[in-house]
């Protein structure tokens, strides 16, 4: 191979193994819940979304929110859902740009908890398995070249 | 950065489309007049492959936190290639990590895109005007993150600023807008000197990754 190419795939594994310690920039979101739902927003960081806007949609409109609020310093709201309104509620959390949404469920299919987002060994493999891709796409033009 | 799903109302998703599918038109028109179009996909790979990586790559900035963007090299790297590369990276960023999102691709990619071919523009005609010296060429690297990333914090805040969504409180987040915006400030600063070291660097021990050749064929 290439020695220079093998020098740039190093200086690319380098950034990679830096990332494994960093962290995104991403938001995610769970809930707890059962007659009341405590909404937690964080970005990928972990660092809480506080003072995040949150805006409840119920299944019956969900064009017209049902509910706004905001999170407290722990990226933390709890509200208590209509249970005659039964089926997907949508939460969304926004501040400055960055947000994430979450469903839901009320009713028979009712979960007491749920959330989005990666673990870390997910992100790992999700993240190792894009730059293989860009890095065999250039292998196989380096190749074609050759 | 990234702008997700449910931000910005259809009209500004649908027009950062129009303006993206515009771009990276002119980008391959421009890359398909060159004598061998392919020849660098290899370097364009590996360099959106760091582009995708880095958003990963956080930066604690009170009160809030920042990630690289690495605008300017892209567009001094990849000349033609940083609008379609910042697309790629885009779509794998929302698709597997609800990094921005899929109706925000667009205006994302106008976000991180135009800056990127600005400062392939400047790069072009910056290196044309010095000679090897490493302070000039620092200079320039400075200049280029600088102002790639600039750009990008200023679209990104003008973006933001004005489709604001009827349904939150328009001044909380406005004031969050703007304190996101201070925040990149300093990361602009990182960006200047983080260019010019790579810069400076690859133009030391690999100078054809600067693309001088690809960069004089595209330019006509």
């Amino acid at each position: 191979m290439n020695k220079k190419l093998l020098v740039i795939l190093f200086t690319l594994l380098f950034v990679l193994c830096f990332t494994f310690s960093a962290y995104a920039h991403g938001v995610n979101m769970s809930y707890q819940g059962n007659m009341s739902y405590t909404i937690k927003a964080e970005f990928d960081t972990g660092k809480p979304m506080s003072g995040a806007q949150i805006i409840i949609y119920a299944p019956d409109d969900p064009a017209t929110p049902w509910k706004k609020g905001t999170c407290d310093e722990n990226g933390q709201y709890v509200f208590v859902p209509d249970t005659s309104k039964e089926g997907t509620w949508l939460v969304q959390a926004r501040k400055a740009g960055h947000g994430a949404s979450i469903n839901i469920e009320v009713g028979e299919d009712a979960s007491l908890s749920g959330g989005t987002g990666y673990s870390a060994m997910q992100v790992i493999i999700m993240i190792a398995c894009v730059v293989w891709g860009f890095v065999g796409t250039a292998l196989f033009f380096k190749r074609r070249k050759n | 950065m990234h702008i997700p799903d449910g931000v910005l109302p259809t009209s500004v998703c649908a027009a950062g489309y129009a303006v993206t599918g515009i771009a990276v038109w002119y980008s391959l028109r421009k890359l398909n007049k060159q004598e061998d179009p392919r020849k660098d996909i290899p370097k364009a790979s590996l360099v959106t492959a760091a582009f995708f990586v880095t958003s990963w790559i956080h930066i604690p900035i009170p009160p809030t936190s920042v990630h690289l963007m690495l605008t300017g090299l892209l567009g001094a790297l990849l000349g033609y290639y940083a609008y379609p590369a910042a697309v790629i990276a885009l779509f794998f960023q929302a698709v597997m990590f609800q990094h921005g999102g899929l109706t925000t691709i667009g205006v994302n990619a106008v976000i991180l895109g135009i800056p990127a071919m600005l400062c392939h523009y400047i790069y072009s005609y910056g290196k044309g005007i010095i000679n090897d010296s490493k302070v000039k060429n620092s200079i320039l690297g400075l200049i280029i993150g600088v102002t790639g990333t600039g750009l990008s914090v200023f679209i990104w805040f003008l973006i933001l600023i004005n489709f604001i969504s009827a349904n939150l409180n328009a001044s909380a987040e406005r004031a969050a807008i703007i304190t996101g915006t201070l925040a990149h400030v300093p990361l602009m600063a990182l960006e200047g000197v983080f260019t010019a070291f790579i810069l400076v660097y690859l133009k030391r021990v690999k100078p054809e990754l600067l693309g001088e050749q690809s960069n004089e064929n595209s330019a006509g």
